[in-house]
């Protein structure tokens, strides 16, 4: 590989997920919404999770959170293990934003009682020094601050969207979860949001993770990228290698059926065999891979599950059979 | 307008008076299709592509719209038809493809159901058995496997993809000539969409439908249409053939959409388009694209619609 040996990713780590698996329980089957996932976030890092419904992608941003527990595995901050309780400082440190801002935001409240909310409980602020401090958020995301008192009904898409990352940022988080924050907005006005996401990254030395189905808005903004399939990471790695050089078969397919406006964005794009490809996503039978079902490329070897995920690079791993670098096969 | 077109629409209008004053939500929008052509119609949320579509179908009217122009179907003006006339043109002639396939199904009713009535409603002579035997073929034929318990199934027992196989299938099963088809797949994972985007295409083609896609995303644009009409604020800024659209575009917005798209060559943060939408009750004279746009002078109160190659026209001063 062309790719530096040394890997890039020597911030400190901040979150370690080890071997995450939270099951569902689904009439009389139990599903694995993550089946053993672990995952290092470095502090300062944009890492994105991608795949598509159904993945665990929510799940795990959910885990970080806190909103939801683990069946087993860990998950520390700093070394502290976060697993099964936490307490307000914690709570503090990690911040989330989600996807729709016109169900996220409380229509009966002022821009200045949802923002106020998190500063009282994370301060001991006055009356007086918490309005200062909303107003400030407000400006720090590009609002008025004499929209104050206004309510978020009066607002467009994108001006939501800003003041529901001003509520993240009101705690003066470390970590923020985007649950897919641009992805109900147009692209003029996700262009504004993704710009502001990095300049308050860089700004307040914040960590994201990013959960999105939007590969091409993950090109621009990702460090790594974590690609989930029915709750296993199929794949990861930096993103030029992970897009450049697309390992497992799910990726593959993924990142072929990209949407794009140009010829040179598409000549990136790997090929993918849609006429062979297999339409019916059925749940996997036993202990096979789960995206057995659509896979044209199966071995035998995938009916005995997912294997570990193996190092194509220092900072590139997939956990496929047959992965689309290993020649065995005549469609690629 | 054109000859050889099958549907075209001819500088619509449509008014909606609101507490806060008339909106000028469609403002003179002429397009067409030709038979079998696949041509899209894209802009932003709230640009008026929806309400073009709506119209299209005989799905938008209200008391407090007033509507002008003409959307001709085959020599038929749809905008004078009656509820009864329209029933022998909707599902039939012309149909429609939304955009949540879950929410377009009716729940209470069994996807078989749903399909035979379509099927019937198309041909009146045929029986329940015989409309049951055409919708199991109909499924086949667009793979789904296992087409009797997909018929007995209701829509939320099954998947988005599996749920939008079905709406394209109930759309087309009575061989129109035309189908609107309002952001299919756009619910749906990037995988699903693109093998929906592919269904289309081929039963499109095999019916010899004209499509008119609804889109916001440049990106399905490109993969799907042959013709694309760009649309801004209630009106069609740029319309050309695919190719020449993305290779060459001409129009300030066209141009600043595009770079508004993240790219895959992650040559960084795409570019924002600054200012907002205009107030559809008050808006600028003229160009509305103007306040947002660095080449605004003058003469934008009064845009021509140049055509500097032959079917790639734009209505901008720049234009020519």
């Amino acid at each position: 590989m062309a790719e530096p040996v040394v890997p890039p990713m020597k911030d400190p780590v901040l979150i370690r997920i080890e071997d995450l698996r939270r099951d569902f329980t689904v009439g009389s089957r139990t599903v694995p919404a993550l089946a053993g996932v672990s995952l290092d976030i470095r502090r300062g890092q944009t890492v994105a999770v991608v795949g598509e419904s159904g993945s665990g992608k929510t799940t795990l941003g959910n885990q970080i959170l806190g909103i939801d527990k683990p069946t087993s595995g860990r998950i520390l901050f700093e070394g502290r293990e976060i697993t099964a309780a936490r307490d307000t400082d914690m709570r503090r440190r990690i911040q989330v934003v989600q996807q729709s801002p016109f169900t996220t935001l409380n229509p009966k409240r002022s821009l200045r009682q949802i923002l106020e909310l998190p500063i009282a409980i994370h301060s001991d602020r006055t009356r007086r020094q918490r309005r200062d401090r909303v107003a400030e958020l407000l400006e720090v995301v590009g609002i008025p601050a004499d929209f104050m008192e206004r309510h978020s009904y009066a607002l467009s898409g994108g001006q939501r969207q800003r003041v529901a990352l001003a509520r993240a940022l009101a705690s003066e988080p470390d970590v923020i979860v985007l649950d897919e924050p641009t992805s109900s907005l147009d692209v003029s006005v996700q262009a504004r949001i993704l710009q502001l996401l990095v300049e308050l990254q860089a700004q307040y030395q914040l960590t994201y993770l990013f959960i999105t189905h939007d590969l091409s808005v993950v090109r621009n903004i990702a460090d790594e990228v974590v690609v989930l399939y029915r709750g296993f990471v199929v794949e990861r790695g930096a993103t030029a290698e992970l897009f450049a050089n697309p390992q497992h078969r799910y990726n593959t397919m993924l990142l072929s059926s990209i949407p794009v406006v140009s010829e040179p964005e598409e000549t990136l794009k790997p090929s993918w065999d849609w006429d062979s490809a297999v339409l019916g996503a059925e749940p996997p039978v036993g202990e096979a891979c789960p995206f057995l079902p659509r896979c044209p490329h199966a071995v035998a070897l995938c009916e005995q599950g997912v294997p570990p995920l193996v190092a194509a690079t220092p900072t590139h791993s997939h956990a496929c059979r047959n992965p689309r670098g290993s020649g065995t096969t005549n469609h690629d | 307008m054109n000859p050889d077109s099958i549907l075209t629409v001819e500088d619509l209008h449509l008014r909606i008076r609101q507490f806060e004053g008339e909106a000028h939500i469609l403002n003179g929008v002429s397009l067409h299709l030709r038979a079998g052509e696949r041509v899209a119609l894209v802009g932003e949320s709230g640009c008026g592509k929806t309400s073009t579509a709506l119209m299209a179908m005989g799905l938008m009217n209200g008391g407090n719209m007033s509507v002008d122009g003409r959307v001709m179907l085959e020599g038929v003006n749809l905008l004078a038809l009656g509820e009864r006339g329209w029933r022998n043109i909707r599902g039939r002639r012309i149909s429609m493809v939304f955009q949540d396939p879950v929410a377009a199904l009716n729940p209470v009713f069994t996807v078989g159901d749903q399909l035979v009535t379509a099927i019937r409603r198309g041909d009146p002579g045929t029986s329940r058995a015989e409309a049951h035997e055409r919708a199991a073929e109909a499924l086949r034929h667009v793979h789904v496997v296992d087409s009797e318990r997909v018929l007995a199934s209701y829509p939320f027992q099954l998947s988005g993809g599996l749920n939008q196989r079905i709406l394209i299938t109930m759309a087309l099963v009575n061989r129109p000539r035309v189908v609107v088809a309002d952001e299919p797949g756009s619910a749906l994972d990037v995988t699903v969409q693109e093998q929906t985007l592919r269904l289309m295409k081929a039963l499109t083609d095999e019916v010899g439908a004209a499509v008119l896609l609804i889109t916001h995303n440049l990106g399905v644009v490109r993969k799907f249409a042959q013709r694309v009409y760009v649309m801004y604020s209630g009106t069609i800024v740029e319309e050309a053939e695919t190719a020449q659209l993305f290779e060459a575009p001409r129009h300030p917005y066209t141009k600043a959409l595009l770079a508004a798209v993240p790219r895959l060559t992650g040559e960084g943060l795409p570019q924002p388009i600054p200012g907002e939408v205009p107030d559809y009750t008050n808006p600028p004279v003229g160009c509305r694209f103007q306040p947002r746009c660095p080449h605004a002078r003058a003469a934008c109160s009064n845009p021509p619609f140049a055509e500097p190659v032959p079917g790639h026209r734009v209505r901008c001063v720049l234009g020519s």
